[in-house]
């Protein structure tokens, strides 16, 4: 499980994102301030998501600690400025969010910084069913189950953002793509056939009235 | 054309064509002198040669008038001085020299005398004559060389053009300077100005009692207000930056957590304990918009005419704001002394309750458990209103700073207070509004004075 280190210095924030880095399967650690965040730094973070307004040392100050230790950050940030941009993206961070975010473009995010830096699990397991998102195969008690290249961006999509329901509108989005022409009962289709194929007709769960849900325990 | 080539231009003109002037004059009128009293000179020597001659004439009736003459002629030798007899018949004794003798001379009477200049060659001569006393038919003519007074004349001539040449050189210098230095002063206001257009306000021009001096005053004036009033809007527009990126943060923060929780609630398959604890979360965010929107509009209050000043009585308005923050106060068990002698004040009261609230809020937010906020009101040259702490204090450099919009000492803690930085600058934005103003003593750890004053 990949560690990642929240820092901002409000409670409910924190809690926040938290709480949705943990449904996606995420580790996370916590500091409310520079001098905190620095003494984490320690616990080998993977990931830095940091907040530019901090009591005392502010995050651009201490974002030099984490380049040196080359641990990815990404600002979390109010300032919405192209040059606060500019200067944090100087500094030597990965990406720039601000607030107020979308979850899960807060998720995809720290996924494509993950996967610059290698540091993105290849390999997810749940049950006797196991994906291998580098070989893009997957296997039920050790077989191969053969998937469309579409019922594999789906499943992927649903693995990636495990435990949040995402409407069929979203998932044709980020799985296909905003190109992508398809009527959202395309998606209800590929749903139902993966269902079969992986016998997870209890692990995809529908959301009703809105979407689906990957549930895992 | 420049104005040091127009300065410099006029001055050596000027002075050459004077010093030809003058020169020409002294030149002209020393000649005329020189050859008047050496005119006269010659006739005085003349007249005395002639007489002589005569009487010796008469004495030797034998002796030859030419050789007579001839003594003379060598007796006077070293002054350039020859003399000529002319007989009743006009005869000369020297033919060879007849025609050069002017006729005027020759039709001398009497005994005057008659001189004229004549140039022969190179050479000047003073031709003088005059008649025997004794026989007004014959004539005794000296011829004198003068020519020294024109090689003096045209020697002086070529003192005067060295002596020109020179004044003028060190005329033509001295303009060349002086023009020089004058648009030097001009340059230097022109680059100075240049400077000052491109937003260079560190120009000093040099003052003095002169035409110039005053001018480099008034451009030293004109910096100064361009410069100060540069920096206000400059100050003006970073404080207005501020306000606003402080405001998007404060806005941000609540909006952040609104949004994201509604979105967990929505997509999460949560229990119904957490979802209302969510609920209540994004209640509480709603409510700090609300706040902080509220107080953005009494902060932006700035008519007077919105006010409602009128007498009150200040006992009432000081009962009530101690009603109003008790239940706050006793949270931390502190007690807050009230030392009124003030009985009316002319205001607006529900702005200046709010004012004192505030700080007495704020002194609660810095107090330790069990201290005590004391309120002294009073009048001395002006209306007073203390609001006295035993807080955490604070340090001079955040007293500057502290009413400025969303400014605060401790950012983290004022959070937890629900605090939006906002307190102060109402408080200011009311007593500007009563045409007061605020003070503010602090010493680190020993606690804080907020003095509000009505004039």
């Amino acid at each position: 499980m990949k560690k990642i280190l929240i820092v901002d210095d409000e409670n409910k924030i924190r809690e926040l994102i938290k709480l949705n880095l943990e449904l996606a399967g995420y580790n996370c650690i916590e500091a409310v301030d520079g001098d905190e965040a620095i003494k984490k730094i320690e616990e080998n973070p993977d990931l830095v998501l940091l907040d530019i307004m901090l009591p005392g040392k502010d995050g651009y100050e201490i974002s030099k600690k984490f380049v040196e230790k080359n641990i990815p950050i990404i600002f979390l940030t109010a300032k919405d400025s192209t040059l606060d941009k500019v200067s944090g993206l100087k500094l030597g961070a990965e990406d720039y969010i601000v607030k107020p975010f979308e979850t899960l473009e807060l998720l995809a995010r720290i996924e494509v910084v993950l996967r610059r830096y290698n540091k993105e699990d290849d390999i997810f397991k749940y049950n006797n069913v196991e994906i291998n998102f580098k070989e893009r195969t997957v296997t039920k008690d050790s077989e191969i189950v053969e998937l469309a290249m579409q019922e594999f961006e789906l499943l992927e999509t649903l693995v990636r953002n495990k435990n949040l329901a995402l409407s069929r509108e979203k998932l044709l989005e980020l799985a296909w793509g905003y190109e992508y022409l398809g009527d959202t009962r395309t998606i209800d289709i590929h749903i139902q056939r993966l269902r079969k194929k992986l016998d997870w007709d209890n692990v995809i769960q529908t959301v009703y009235k809105y979407g689906y849900r990957l549930e895992i325990k | 054309m420049k104005l040091s080539v127009k300065i410099f231009l006029s001055m050596s003109i000027s002075a050459f064509i004077s010093c030809i002037l003058i020169l020409g004059m002294i030149l002209n009128k020393n000649y005329n002198t020189n050859i008047q009293n050496e005119n006269k000179r010659i006739i005085e020597s003349f007249s005395s040669i002639a007489n002589n001659f005569e009487e010796n004439f008469q004495k030797y009736k034998n002796v030859k008038p030419e050789d007579i003459l001839h003594t003379y002629n060598s007796f006077y030798s070293n002054e350039e001085f020859r003399f000529i007899y002319i007989d009743e018949n006009n005869n000369e004794n020297i033919p060879k020299e007849k025609n050069n003798i002017p006729e005027e001379i020759l039709t001398v009477k009497n005994d005057a005398f008659v001189s004229k200049i004549v140039q022969e060659e190179d050479n000047y001569y003073v031709y003088v004559s005059t008649s025997f006393n004794s026989d007004i038919s014959k004539k005794i003519v000296g011829i004198k060389d003068i020519t020294y007074i024109y090689e003096n004349q045209s020697e002086l001539k070529i003192y005067g053009i060295i002596i020109i040449s020179a004044a003028t050189i060190f005329i033509t210098l001295l303009s060349f300077i002086i023009s020089k230095k004058l648009t030097k002063q001009l340059e230097h206001i022109a680059d100075g100005a240049k400077k000052i257009s491109s937003g260079n306000y560190n120009v000093n021009f040099k003052e003095g009692h002169d035409e110039f001096g005053k001018v480099s005053e008034a451009f030293n004036k004109m910096v100064d207000d361009i410069s100060s009033r540069t920096n206000e809007l400059i100050n003006l527009v970073e404080s207005k930056q501020t306000f606003i990126d402080n405001l998007s943060h404060e806005m941000n923060t609540p909006l952040t957590t609104i949004q994201g929780y509604a979105e967990y609630i929505e997509r999460a398959n949560i229990s119904p304990e957490n979802q209302t604890k969510y609920l209540q979360y994004i209640q509480e965010e709603s409510k700090r918009i609300k706040d902080i929107y509220k107080k953005l509009l009494l902060l932006s209050y700035k008519k007077k005419n919105d006010l409602e000043i009128i007498n009150h009585d200040f006992n009432l308005i000081i009962e009530e704001v101690e009603q109003q923050v008790s239940q706050k106060l006793s949270e931390k068990n502190i007690k807050l002394i009230i030392n009124n002698k003030l009985n009316n004040l002319e205001c607006d009261k529900t702005l200046v309750q709010l004012a004192i609230s505030n700080l007495i809020l704020n002194a609660f937010n810095v107090s330790k458990p069990n201290s005590q906020i004391i309120v002294n009101c009073y009048e001395d040259t002006n209306k007073k209103i203390e609001v006295i702490d035993f807080g955490i204090g604070i340090s001079q450099e955040n007293i500057d700073k502290i009413l400025e919009p969303f400014y605060r000492v401790d950012k983290a803690r004022a959070r937890e207070n629900g605090g939006a930085g906002l307190g102060l600058s109402i408080c200011k934005n009311i007593m500007e509004m009563h045409n007061g103003s605020i003070k503010i003593e602090s010493e680190i750890g020993e606690g804080s004075k907020f003095i509000l004053i009505f004039n």
